[in-house]
């Protein structure tokens, strides 16, 4: 298969990927892949969902090819097809929850801090920590913290990749802020 | 705007100049308001910290995997006899439910309304409920 330099541009692959190449369209995933992952894991927490959360989204832009106008960015548009799905995901577990599963089990959802030789130990705790205090937002507040804290898109690019108004996203992100703080806090003191 | 909102903007390089002065003033003179600032940029940095940057291993090779099955002549020739075999059974059903709420019909003595004669649903009164309870 022919390599191809990071140089090539997003348009050659989508086109090259619109005529039946799939090494093209691989090249895709392969370059667009951190950003998705950022955004999934970020909504969901790392796991199976989180991956086939992913799949879907770049499959979602395989069979949109040919509708892809080219008016976001590509990475734009995948991000609105990651949030989505997320938030797809995030209301059939939440409905596999509260049928299946203890509530023992859903504190286990994210991943349990790794020892670390080098003394990072803390840290990582409280990087645990605070993703467990992400992963217990509400989903719109969640999405907007993902968007704007973790995928660093701006106020503005966030607004419009949710279709809500600027000062909407703002809001959310002072609020979930907040509640981030004061579970950190409580956390710290429990 | 409340204090967080304005933090962020402040982070954010978005206050104009007058605003700004007045973050800068108050992040002097006022802990509280200073530690919201400090809590703020702990979690950003952790946030930014915990963030994933890839799934596991060979993942574009599982989304190629996965759209190759999907539009493999096996899976599409699978969904072809599942919705040829749906599409009758549908119609054999429709048409068996026809039949029956027909008969039903033309064979009178169920409840009053048009609906209860096709359905076949006896009336539904006191002495009807004593009757069919034996």
């Amino acid at each position: 298969m022919m390599e191809r330099p990071e140089s090539v541009s997003d348009q050659f692959l989508i086109d090259r990927a619109r005529a039946g190449d799939e090494g093209a369209f691989r090249d895709l995933v392969e370059r667009y892949e951190p950003r998705v992952a950022a955004t999934v894991i970020g909504m969901l927490g790392p796991g199976d969902d989180a991956d086939d959360v992913g799949q879907e989204t770049f499959i979602r832009l395989y069979r949109s090819l040919d509708r892809f106008r080219g008016d976001s960015s590509l990475g734009t548009y995948l991000t609105r097809i990651a949030i989505n799905l997320s938030l797809t995901a995030l209301k059939k577990r939440k409905r596999r929850i509260s049928r299946f599963i203890s509530r023992d089990e859903t504190e286990r959802e994210l991943p349990e801090a790794s020892w670390d030789p080098r003394g990072e130990l803390e840290r990582k705790d409280d990087v645990r920590r605070v993703r467990e205090a992400v992963a217990r937002l509400a989903p719109n507040h969640r999405t907007v913290v993902v968007l704007r804290m973790i995928d660093g898109y701006s106020t503005r690019e966030a607004a419009e990749i949710l279709g809500v108004p600027v000062g909407t996203v703002m809001s959310r992100l002072a609020r979930a802020m907040e509640r981030l703080e004061k579970d950190m806090k409580e956390s710290d003191d429990g | 705007m409340d204090d967080r909102e304005l933090l962020i903007r402040y982070r954010d390089g978005d206050l104009p100049d007058e605003e700004l002065a007045r973050v800068e003033e108050r992040l002097n003179s006022e802990p509280e308001f200073r530690s919201h600032r400090e809590s703020l940029e702990e979690i950003a940095t952790l946030l930014e910290r915990g963030a994933a940057g890839s799934f596991e291993p060979f993942f574009a090779a599982r989304v190629v995997a996965r759209l190759r099955e999907a539009d493999s002549p096996a899976a599409e020739g699978m969904y072809e006899a599942l919705r040829w075999i749906f599409a009758r059974v549908a119609v054999a059903c429709v048409v068996v439910m026809l039949a029956i709420g027909a008969y039903s019909a033309l064979e009178g003595g169920y409840g009053g309304s048009v609906v209860d004669s096709v359905m076949g649903l006896p009336e539904a009164t006191l002495e009807t409920a004593l009757a069919l309870g034996g």
